[in-house]
């Protein structure tokens, strides 16, 4: 048993491994039939780990409320809104008498109804939410208390200027000849906001990208090889 | 003497004019028909050079010669033919007592919808009346076409055989044949009335790095591939095509695509026009053949060999030498005080995979970054709380945190309970997630693993309710909104090296030396590439060398 525990997943992902890198570089048919039949085996997975997670997430509120855990009305609350969603999706019953469509796919039936008019609100105000986040947290990173702060407040307010548009007006107002060098702007904020993006920010992020990619290649070795066996439980 | 000047230029008009116009149109030159290298195998690649301007008004059309033996591939058999004949007869004979009554049930319903948006908008008392009235024909209308729908699958069922129906081959056969009747050459699906892109330019051959390689001989030739042809509706040609389903017999496309097969021989010829003048050029034959090797990836090969190679060579000298010196992360080293600290104040810590599901790797560095603070957590006898957003990321994360508990020698302290699937949406997940920060107030907060909008929101969630936050993403766009509202950021490589720095095993500190190697290889190309470059600017060779990767 401890060898299927143990050594029978390890030796799975160097097969599986070693078989899906080589057929990065094999362009046949077949090789992409493999890849297609794969990827049909992880739908059917999650399809079976989907049961796996209603069940924890029921198991999780039922207990919570069963024990009377702080804030355990939430609890009911996901309960009841789930057994709704799902009995109004599932059963093949009529809706008419409360006014909903038959149809349960039309936006007019109780399951989409809900869907449109609670659960996408919902899900928009949650995301409209980030705007005043965005506020608070550029208030905090641009105090400028370190010489890396008072840059990044400086990169920023150039940056801001330089994509509104008095940026543009600043840059056409203070535009001067300047002999052979021909028209020149003496406050160009958009071209300075180019060069901050295009020279600096792209190397970092592009410095960032290849350890990024260089790690991945390494902990795909450390998993083919068996070395890394964290995510397997049991540890080392 | 008026008449014969008259002629003259009656004869020097045809002449000339027409070779005016002829001379005006492009001509394809040195023309090649080719398997394309690196391919699956099932196209064919067409190159030439133009002899003359192209306009924007000029046209390409490859065609293909359609040859009768492949409507033997798609022809029924005689057994085939008639099984196909029977079911469809009996299907027929069904379908033909529900198809009235259910287009009569959708017909009466459209009106009494009609007539309920009117009363609805007059407020009519009789509003209630009428909706159920259009339920009532709506149900009929359901129910009628549930039963089309299952005579429909049982009679695919019955003539389906290795996931090619009779029906499809029979169709396909049937279009052939009629487009053979018609003629025998056909459009290229991929190149029909193909004409010059946005700036001007043909696509050339050079741009195909990943089947030519980076500059190939004669690199600005013109370049098409083709790979599918296409088969017109009998009904087309007979002009009576109409693109309504036909609820009897089978569905009846304006045509259908064919792909080419790798080992077959097709003849090929190209049309080249401009308004109403055409020419026609005969290319000959092509095969295409299977490659079994993607020759443009060799430089990638090579790259992921050598590097393989690297890491494992500095795993085997740690194995070695264990005592080796790895860089201190701020982000790492405060794992323990973060631990410590939620023991001390009695409050749970809150750990948080990413979003992203198991395939991407930097989950995976999540999992087995939650491993190894799983087992602190049981060490120190705090609370670990992992909502999850992945049912399979869910199972994994339980089996590694129950694991843990029982290498640290506490499956008693182990809650199941505590590792949860929450939802797979996004915006519900964090809306959870922030819940909790604010219920329960978690000493220390751990975001690693992939993430999108929301981790601005869980950050800064979690920043107001005072705990310490250690991230660690790869996620470009939302290292920013980390740095700002954490404590320590794990930036890119710094989130798949922390499992090796947090569990000091030798074995995987070698393999993070490994990657510095490599690392710092490549900053010497660079460099070398870049003072090349400042030397003579045509010494691009290392450019070309990683370009295809």
């Amino acid at each position: 048993m401890l060898f299927f525990k143990r050594q029978w997943p390890i030796i799975i992902a160097f097969v599986m491994g070693i078989v899906m890198w080589a057929r990065f570089y094999i362009p046949t048919e077949q090789s992409q039939t493999l890849q297609d039949e794969f990827m049909r085996w992880a739908r059917i997975l999650f399809g079976f780990a989907a049961m796996l997670g209603i069940l924890s997430l029921l198991h999780h509120h039922w207990n919570k409320i069963k024990l009377k855990r702080p804030g355990f009305g939430f609890s009911v609350v996901t309960l009841v809104a789930f057994v709704i969603m799902a009995l109004t999706g599932l059963l093949p019953v009529s809706w008419t008498w409360l006014g909903f469509a038959d149809n349960l796919r039309s936006s007019n039936g109780p399951h989409m109804y809900l869907f449109e008019h609670m659960f996408v609100p919902m899900q928009a105000t949650m995301f409209s939410v980030l705007a005043f986040f965005i506020a608070s947290a550029a208030f905090r990173a641009f105090r400028a208390r370190s010489i890396e702060a008072t840059a990044l407040l400086i990169a920023g307010c150039v940056i801001m200027i330089g994509r509104v548009p008095v940026g543009d007006w600043l840059a056409s107002v203070t535009t001067v000849e300047m002999g052979s060098w021909g028209a020149r702007s003496l406050i160009n904020f958009p071209y300075v906001t180019d060069w901050l993006l295009n020279i600096p920010n792209a190397a970092a992020q592009r410095g960032i990208i290849l350890g990024v990619i260089l790690s991945q290649i390494a902990i795909s070795v450390r998993i083919i090889f068996g070395i890394e066996r964290t995510y397997m439980g049991g540890g080392d | 003497m008026r008449s014969y000047v008259l002629l003259l230029g009656l004869l020097t008009f045809m002449l000339v004019v027409p070779g005016m116009a002829a001379a005006a149109l492009p001509v394809p030159t040195e023309i090649e028909v080719i398997d394309v290298p690196n391919d699956d195998g099932a196209s064919l690649g067409v190159l030439w050079f133009w002899r003359g301007e192209t306009s924007e008004d000029t046209r390409v059309t490859i065609e293909i010669e359609v040859a009768r033996d492949i409507i033997d591939e798609y022809a029924l058999t005689v057994d085939e033919a008639d099984k196909l004949q029977r079911e469809r007869e009996a299907l027929r004979g069904k379908l033909e007592s529900i198809l009235p009554a259910m287009y009569e049930a959708l017909q009466a319903a459209g009106e009494i919808q009609a007539r309920l948006q009117v009363a609805e908008a007059n407020k009519d008392p009789d509003t209630n009346q009428i909706r159920r009235e259009y339920w009532s024909r709506q149900r009929e209308y359901n129910r009628l076409h549930a039963q089309r729908e299952k005579l429909w699958e049982g009679f695919l069922s019955r003539t389906t055989t290795h996931k090619t129906g009779y029906l499809d081959r029979q169709q396909t056969a049937d279009y052939i044949v009629a487009t053979l009747n018609n003629s025998p050459w056909v459009a290229c699906s991929d190149v029909e009335d193909a004409k010059v892109d946005m700036d001007g330019n043909w696509p050339t051959k050079g741009e195909q790095t990943g089947y030519f390689g980076q500059d190939p001989p004669e690199a600005d030739k013109v370049f098409y591939k083709v790979s599918s042809f296409r088969v017109l509706n009998p009904a087309k040609f007979a002009g009576t095509f109409t693109d309504a389903p036909d609820d009897i017999d089978y569905s009846a496309p304006e045509k259908i695509q064919l792909k080419l097969h790798p080992n077959t021989a097709y003849n090929l010829r190209l049309v080249v026009s401009e308004g109403d003048e055409q020419a026609i050029y005969e290319l000959g034959g092509g095969t295409g053949r299977v490659n079994f090797f993607n020759v443009s990836l060799v430089n990638n090969l090579i790259f992921a060999v050598g590097f393989g190679i690297i890491i494992l060579v500095a795993i085997m000298l740690a194995r070695r030498n264990p005592n080796m010196f790895i860089r201190r992360i701020s982000g790492l080293e405060a794992v323990d005080e973060a631990i410590g600290r939620a023991t001390e104040m009695g409050k749970p810590v809150l750990y948080l995979c990413g979003l992203d599901p198991l395939s991407t790797l930097s989950t995976l560095a999540a999992i087995n970054i939650l491993g190894r603070v799983a087992r602190r957590i049981a060490d120190y006898d705090s609370d670990l709380v992992v909502p999850q957003r992945d049912p399979v990321v869910l199972t994994v994360a339980q089996e590694v945190v129950r694991e843990a508990y029982i290498d640290q020698g506490r499956p008693d302290a182990y809650k199941e309970d505590n590792i949860f699937f929450v939802t797979d949406d996004q915006f519900s997940f964090t809306a959870t997630t922030c819940a909790i920060m604010m219920r329960d107030k978690p000493a220390a907060n751990f975001f690693m693993g992939y993430y999108y909008a929301e981790s601005l929101l869980l950050a800064e969630t979690g920043a107001a309710t005072g705990a310490i936050q250690i991230a660690g993403t790869d996620a470009l766009h939302q290292l920013p909104f980390f740095i700002t509202t954490c404590d320590y950021t794990l930036i890119g490589e710094e989130l798949y090296a922390a499992s090796a720095y947090l569990s000091r095993e030798p074995l995987l500190l070698g393999s993070l030396k490994g990657q510095d190697l490599g690392k710092a290889l490549i900053m010497l190309l660079i460099v070398v590439q870049s003072l090349l470059f400042a030397i003579n600017a045509d010494w691009n060779w290392l450019k070309m060398l990683v370009e295809p990767l």
